[in-house]
């Protein structure tokens, strides 16, 4: 495929919690100078040619309005171009994807691509008024759990899927959490405290969903002739794809998968010639529990129906045969909107180079291939993906 | 040429409330229940659903009925018709007679009227009389303890069907006794007795014996009275004062299991009465509000269509409420944060553009493959195969749950909580999504039956949104 090769040279992230001290400006800026000071041989801001900022719905922490001025007014480098990408919850991976096409393209050598959403600043209620905000009558009560419940009742029911196994994505992602420094949750559950939590929407208690996370997270994405000028250790990006779907959730054909994922990955694994059994390590997007299992179906990773064994058998866990969402995922890290994609990818940054800053060294996983797949799906009705595939291989 | 009432239809929401458990509540004693318009009830759905069920019983399509009036004391609007929901919903003309008739509980009795003289002079063959109300009565008042809900409709046209309109006589004064002004949610009563002698008494009285003259039939003459029942014995004072017996008010009897369902009330006596009388019986009905009193007369000249829900089948599925609930379905024990705001306020041309094929669910079913896109207003090419040439399909009420989800975590403005989001599978096959309601959340299972039926969604800047719900059938339970 005629495209100049993209690299990752810098990665950066904040703690994602309940930043209520924090402004959304600050919150970019901490994420843009930790990022900075992640590249190994240093860069200089004027060195940055484009940026590509993430944020899913900045009308949720009350005054901003949409726009990359956002970002590029926050980290003191109005003047160059910067585009805002807003497309649900893979809002990070597409500004990502289209960081890495400006750079593919050969236009810029070096850009920015950052990540954030102020979750917090607006109240639960806020957050669930959106189930107002579709269609009045068609999407009359959509929120997200009421997008990925129903899949919940259907693979229960065609699969024999069970809520114990759903919890098992939970307790597995807790215990990843409090490895990841970064986590806003940083406690380890039970199935049996997952079971017991308070249910939100059946089939899923509160424990089977993510928090309300504020965060935020950038990369520096680099053409690969020159990463050697900012690292040893640069990622490449492999491959990427996008899938979209039909909107409204009576148009689609099966409730037990995410189309939009599958037709995402296809073409990452097509770009990027890997198949699932190339793949060391995954950051998929588990904002709830059973969205990881349909995730790792949809992915390739088993057949359909059995992603809730495979997390029974225990072989998504780090050690497993395929270790899934290591920093804890959106259950756990978090899922600041716009940020989650960036700080997937960040994640796997860290974990393709072999430097994940932990305490623990169980955190890091092994590398067999070297190679390493980010994905999220969401947006209205469910209805795209982006997937995204690094490697430590040139 | 006499006009006929050619098909009828009922409808009774699910819920009741014991008079007892008002008593509990306020002291005194009660004896019966009442029937009481769930959270996203209204004149309005529940007109919408009798309707419905008359147009199948006269075996009538919805582009023959000419003219549609609706009698109601309890609209939601002062300015803004009703029927424009219901049409929708009915799929009827738009080049139709539409009137609203209100302002006293015997709205409907008025638009039966009219509509037998529209028909008797030719200027229609089929209209559609409905009666629906759901009054409010002021808590712990003396009506409290009888005010129920419902909805009746009649098709009124030519020739015979299921009952001739032999005639009617109306009598009406000055008199005043309960009101309600612009302002003001409850009902109000002046005096108890007051009422029922000078007001109720007085009234069906002269009415009936004007109609009695009329038709030249005495009263023992006539097989089944139906009257007004503003409480448990008024009736039945009237009617014995007039020389009719027990057994004559005996089918329509219905204050003890509905209560007064205000303009709805004489329209559910009579179907009650055409559900068990033979061809030949004669049957009286006779309104009251505000009054002024309409007078009947019918002979039975045969039975509808079977359909699925009759009125017996509306009295026996039910569930009982407690007081509190019943507070919170009036509104008068409320989460007063204010409702989370929609994208679109319910007057968008968004709504306007899309209310009929909604509210009657209609498809573009594509030539190409056969899926039925849905809404067809949003589908000018085929989700599935790209085609562009679609053929307008109405999709069936009926279905069964696909999949499903149950919310426990609704904002402000979302009335039923947990709140449960179905996806079901058409008799057609067309998957469909909307809202369930009157759910209890273990109830809910994949493969389950259930039906769409219209309710009120949302209430944005006092306006209200409707759209179609998924319920179970309801069946006697």
């Amino acid at each position: 495929m005629g495209w100049n090769r993209v690299a990752v040279v810098g990665a950066g992230i904040i703690k994602f919690g309940e930043l209520f001290e924090k402004s959304a400006e600050e919150m970019i800026e901490d994420a843009y100078l930790t990022c900075l000071k992640g590249v190994d041989k240093g860069i200089q801001p004027k060195e940055i040619e484009a940026a590509w900022l993430g944020t899913c719905r900045p009308g949720l922490h009350g005054y901003q309005t949409v726009g990359g001025v956002s970002l590029v007014g926050a980290i003191g480098l109005a003047g160059i171009p910067c585009t805002h990408v807003e497309n649900g919850c893979p809002t990070g991976s597409d500004a990502f994807r289209n960081a890495a096409l400006g750079v593919a393209s050969g236009v810029y050598d070096v850009a920015l691509c950052l990540g954030y959403e102020k979750m917090r600043d607006n109240t639960t209620q806020g957050l669930l008024g959106l189930a107002a905000q579709g269609h009045p009558v068609l999407q009359r009560g959509e929120t997200a759990m009421t997008m990925f419940a129903p899949q919940a009742v259907r693979h229960m029911h065609e699969f024999g899927t069970t809520k114990e196994q759903m919890a098992m994505v939970a307790v597995k992602n807790h215990y990843n959490g409090t490895l990841d420094p970064y986590s806003h949750y940083q406690n380890l559950v039970t199935v049996e405290d997952v079971l017991k939590s308070p249910p939100v929407c059946y089939p899923l208690n509160l424990l089977d969903c993510c928090p309300q996370t504020d965060g935020a997270a950038a990369v520096i994405l680099c053409k690969s002739d020159i990463a050697h000028r900012y690292t040893d250790k640069p990622v490449y990006v492999a491959g990427f794809g996008m899938g979209t779907d039909v909107p409204y959730v009576h148009e689609k054909e099966k409730l037990t998968e995410f189309v939009a994922t599958v037709r995402a990955v296809k073409q990452a694994y097509s770009m990027s010639g890997l198949t699932p059994s190339d793949i060391d390590v995954v950051e998929c997007h588990d904002c709830f529990t059973i969205t990881e299992i349909l995730n790792i179906e949809d992915l390739g990773f088993c057949e359909k129906g059995e992603g809730g064994r495979m997390v029974e058998r225990g072989e998504t866990r780090i050690g497993g045969r395929l270790p899934v969402n290591p920093s804890g995922g959106l259950l756990t890290k978090g899922h600041p909107l716009g940020a989650s994609g960036i700080a997937q990818m960040v994640e796997l940054y860290w974990q393709l180079r072999e430097d994940v800053p932990s305490q623990d060294p169980r955190r890091q996983v092994e590398l067999r291939k070297g190679n390493a797949l980010q994905h999220n799906v969401g947006g209205r009705g469910i209805s795209n993906s982006v997937v995204t595939i690094l490697s430590r291989n040139k | 040429m006499k006009a006929s009432i050619v098909g009828y239809g009922t409808y009774l929401p699910r819920y009741r409330i014991q008079r007892e458990e008002i008593a509990r509540a306020w002291g005194g004693r009660g004896r019966g229940e009442n029937a009481v318009a769930w959270v996203n009830e209204d004149i309005i759905t529940m007109a919408t659903e009798a309707a419905q069920n008359a147009l199948a019983h006269g075996g009538v399509k919805p582009d023959d009925i000419g003219a549609i009036y609706l009698g109601t004391e309890s609209s939601p609007f002062i300015e803004q018709s009703t029927i424009g929901v219901i049409g929708a919903a009915l799929g009827l003309r738009p080049d139709i007679d539409m009137v609203d008739f209100g302002a006293s509980t015997r709205a409907a009795t008025a638009a039966l009227k009219t509509a037998t003289d529209a028909v008797n002079v030719g200027r229609i063959r089929r209209g559609l009389v409905i009666g629906s109300d759901c009054r409010q009565p002021s808590p712990g008042g003396e009506l409290e303890q009888g005010f129920g809900a419902g909805a009746a409709a009649l098709v009124v046209g030519e020739g015979l069907g299921v009952a001739q309109i032999d005639g009617s006589f109306t009598y009406a004064t000055s008199f005043r006794d309960t009101w309600r002004a612009t302002s003001e949610p409850h009902v109000r009563l002046f005096e108890p007795r007051y009422s029922r002698e000078y007001g109720y008494a007085k009234h069906l009285t002269k009415a009936i014996q004007g109609l009695l003259a009329e038709t030249g039939i005495d009263i023992q003459d006539y097989h089944h009275l139906a009257l007004y029942q503003p409480d448990e014995r008024a009736a039945m004072g009237v009617a014995r004062s007039l020389g009719a017996t027990p057994a004559q008010m005996e089918a329509a009897n219905l204050f003890p299991q509905v209560g007064d369902a205000g303009a709805a009330l004489v329209f559910l006596s009579l179907a009650a009465v055409l559900d068990v009388a033979g061809e030949g019986e004669k049957v009286l009905a006779c309104s009251y509000g505000s009054g002024a009193s309409d007078a009947f007369a019918f002979t039975v000249t045969g039975k509808g269509k079977t359909t699925a829900m009759t009125l017996d089948a509306y009295l026996k599925s039910k569930d009982y409420l407690d007081y509190t609930t019943l507070l919170k379905l009036r509104g008068l024990l409320k989460d007063p944060s204010p409702p989370a705001k929609m994208g679109l306020p319910p007057m968008s041309p968004l709504i306007s553009r899309e209310m009929a094929e909604l509210l009657r669910p209609l498809g573009a079913k594509c030539q190409g493959c056969g899926y039925v896109n849905f809404p067809p207003s949003e589908r000018h090419i085929c989700i599935r195969c790209g085609d562009t040439s679609f053929d307008t399909v109405l999709l069936p009420r009926n279905g069964q749950i696909h999949t499903f989800c149950i919310n426990f975590y609704m904002p402000a403005g979302f009335d039923e909580s947990p709140l449960p989001v179905i996806i079901a599978d058409l008799e057609d096959g067309t998957r469909h999504r909307a809202l369930g309601t009157e759910m209890k959340p273990e109830d809910v299972k994949v493969d389950r039956e259930v039906e769409m039926v219209v309710r009120r969604l949302a209430t944005e800047d006092s306006v209200n949104l409707y759209g179609n719900v998924f319920r179970f059938p309801r069946q006697a339970a």
